[in-house]
């Protein structure tokens, strides 16, 4: 049990987590292009067009990685939040905050990339469709925490403030998206037809997953070189950062 | 526990006028609704649901800076971390006095503002009925929001800015129980759900804003 | 003999400043301890966190040899608190203050004969002069029956006579028993029976 503290306030030491983060990046981003790249060329070539909605279809590609990201950052961000607030931990405080601005964008993608595919399939560029909404109040809820953050003066109570406001959300976010399908279908008209899909092919499926993982894998690039510039100016005082700012310095 | 909820009370009493800002701030923008549109029946009757609790949200958003403010300035919340009661249940209490300065005018003025929309009589009934169950959710997660803002000069936008995506269940359980009634049908689905959302926000709402007052006050 | 209050290996930070790095500190009844430093290094941070109102980053507190929060075999709040915020409320009289302020503490809402001069009691707490606040808060310190008082800048407001006749309380005070932890910027009329110096430096 012991050695398990031990391990666990190691990690969470902000010199060993930014060396850590450092040696993985490149992990992180060379597969990440890779898959991107791939998935981008098999998606939008090498699939066939659907046979229902043509080449429209293809904004998938885009939008359900965005999407699914959306959701899991802002699951991630709980986890972290719960993290900080009971045990303290300076690397899950910084995390809450910075992967709230990456999961706004990832939010915004899906919100724009839903509304094109929108336009020549529903007619509209927006339609109150439950998943629509309930993503569109996601990004609310990641714009509060932003908002909330840079608000209170002092980084630490500021992150752990931010902590229980995504907790607080993330009990809200099924209410929401229920509540919205639920008005649905009291108010749905015929303006919304779900395209009832038949299974996908393997074809057009593959670099839908290929996407995803690449997506994730971008965000983890992504979300660990903002966590580096934070902690360093958060640690600006620290030996270990001011080392690390004089290796990065021309000589 | 007696003397506790008598201070509550006393406090809101006295500043009773500034309590009742809230029911003025509901009065005037379920005034201007109409006044934004062509005053036909039908279609304020159609609009109805939505004005009512649009302009609920509104005036329970503006109520919520008077929550904790003042205690934070005069150190209030030290006494009370360092008292045998749980902070929780000091924060429910005053979030019941709250509801009861701010919430309760705002249920009896909706149902004059129903009348005065030309709602059927079960539309009136479901706006009073809507309003007491789901004014007390808005003021239980009001108060998480105007915990974490309670430090701040000008806290009001920001908490009005994470609160309202909260708010977006209460606003369509309690529209839809309307817009039910007004077509003639039944309205309990919509109310077990608003009572659903109000035990649960009763519940962890106190929980959440102690937490909240504790780590904005560090 | 069981410290009332024991404090171990207390790491906290502040911003990105680190204000302890494994402090013990044990709290005995009856004695009468200072906090001394210069500003912005984190004595009321430490008085806070020693009263159970900041939980620190690391290190344990334990009340009677037990967990902080067992409160169960306490007859009335162990803990008593007073900052540059007393906590009472301004447009509240001084006896509705009172009552609230004792029933909080587990105590019956009554008023009493104490360091109050009883013209006050229908006044509002907003309307006393600076002085008078101070001295309404700190008498009803006396009166609250904690094992330990946690006091912030206790002197500041007083005038040299009172400053000195709550000094002489103080003392009485911990002669009963009571431990206090003091932060102060004031000259103490006699020599308190520890001083922390406290100077952040590491």
């Amino acid at each position: 049990m012991n050695r398990f503290w031990t391990t666990f306030h190691q990690w969470g030491s902000p010199p060993t987590f930014y060396r850590f983060a450092r040696a993985l990046q490149p992990w992180l981003l060379v597969p990440a292009v890779l898959l991107i790249v791939h998935g981008m060329y098999a998606g939008l070539v090498l699939a066939p067009a659907d046979y229902q909605q043509g080449d429209g279809f293809r904004i998938i590609y885009v939008h359900v990685p965005a999407a699914w990201l959306s959701l899991f950052v802002y699951t991630s961000m709980v986890v972290a939040g719960a993290v900080a607030l009971i045990w303290r931990m300076k690397i899950a405080e910084v995390y809450v905050v910075d992967a709230a601005y990456a999961g706004a964008g990832f939010t915004a993608v899906a919100l724009l990339t839903g509304m094109l595919w929108g336009k020549p399939m529903w007619g509209a560029w927006w339609v109150w469709d439950a998943r629509l909404t309930s993503e569109l109040i996601l990004l609310f809820l990641y714009l509060g925490v932003i908002a909330l953050n840079r608000a209170l003066p002092d980084r630490r109570s500021a992150a752990r403030a931010c902590a229980i406001l995504a907790i607080v959300g993330v009990i809200n976010v099924p209410i929401v998206h229920y509540s919205v399908e639920w008005w649905n279908t009291l108010h749905q008209g015929a303006s919304i037809t779900r395209f009832e899909k038949p299974a996908m092919p393997m074809s057009m499926l593959w670099p839908l997953l290929e996407l995803s993982l690449g997506s994730m894998l971008f965000y983890f690039w992504s979300v660990l070189l903002r966590m580096r510039g934070s902690l360093l100016e958060r640690e600006r005082r620290q030996a270990w950062a001011r080392a690390v700012a004089a290796d990065a310095q021309p000589s | 526990m007696g003397a506790l909820w008598i201070r509550e009370l006393r406090s809101y009493w006295q500043s009773r006028f500034e309590a009742l800002q809230c029911l003025a701030v509901f009065s005037v923008v379920l005034l201007l609704f109409p006044l934004g549109v062509d005053p036909e029946p039908e279609l304020l009757r159609l609009m109805a649901p939505a004005v009512i609790w649009g302009s609920a949200l509104l005036a329970c958003v503006f109520g919520l800076e008077t929550l904790f403010r003042q205690d934070l300035r005069e150190g209030w919340l030290e006494q009370a971390q360092t008292s045998i009661w749980p902070l929780p249940l000091l924060l429910a209490l005053r979030m019941v006095a709250h509801w009861m300065f701010t919430g309760v005018p705002v249920v009896l003025a909706g149902v004059l503002g129903a009348a005065a929309l030309g709602m059927s009589e079960p539309g009136i009934r479901a706006v009073g009925w809507s309003l007491l169950l789901g004014t007390p959710s808005l003021v239980a997660l009001g108060s998480v929001a105007a915990a974490l803002t309670a430090n701040l000069t000008g806290g009001a936008m920001l908490s009005a800015l994470l609160v309202l995506p909260l708010y977006v269940p209460v606003l369509i359980f309690g529209a839809s129980a309307i817009a039910l009634a007004e077509a003639g049908q039944g309205t309990d689905a919509s109310l077990y759900l608003m009572g659903c959302s109000l035990l649960l926000s009763i519940l962890l709402a106190p929980l959440a804003s102690a937490a909240a007052l504790k780590v904005v006050a560090e | 003999m069981t410290p009332l209050l024991s404090v171990r290996q207390l790491h906290h930070e502040r911003g990105d400043r680190e204000l302890f790095g494994g402090l013990d500190v044990d709290i005995h009844g009856g004695e009468i301890l200072q906090v001394v430093g210069p500003n912005g290094h984190g004595k009321s941070t430490l008085l806070r966190i020693l009263a159970g109102l900041i939980r620190p980053d690391v290190g344990t507190l334990a009340w009677r040899g037990r967990a902080f929060t067992s409160w169960e075999d306490e007859p009335v709040a162990p803990l008593m608190w007073l900052g540059e915020r007393p906590g009472w409320a301004a447009a509240h009289s001084v006896e509705h203050n009172w009552r609230y302020l004792r029933s909080l503490r587990g105590l019956t809402p009554d008023r009493e004969a104490c360091w109050i001069d009883p013209a006050w009691w229908p006044r509002r707490f907003g309307d006393l002069s600076t002085g008078q606040r101070k001295r309404a808060s700190l008498a009803f310190i006396e009166i609250s029956g904690a094992a330990v008082w946690f006091l912030d800048e206790p002197l500041s407001g007083l005038d040299v006579a009172m400053s000195a006749q709550w000094q002489s309380r103080m003392q009485q005070a911990a002669s009963r028993g009571t431990a206090i932890v003091l932060v102060s910027h004031d000259a103490l009329t006699f020599s308190p029976d520890r001083v922390l110096t406290w100077t952040g430096e590491y």
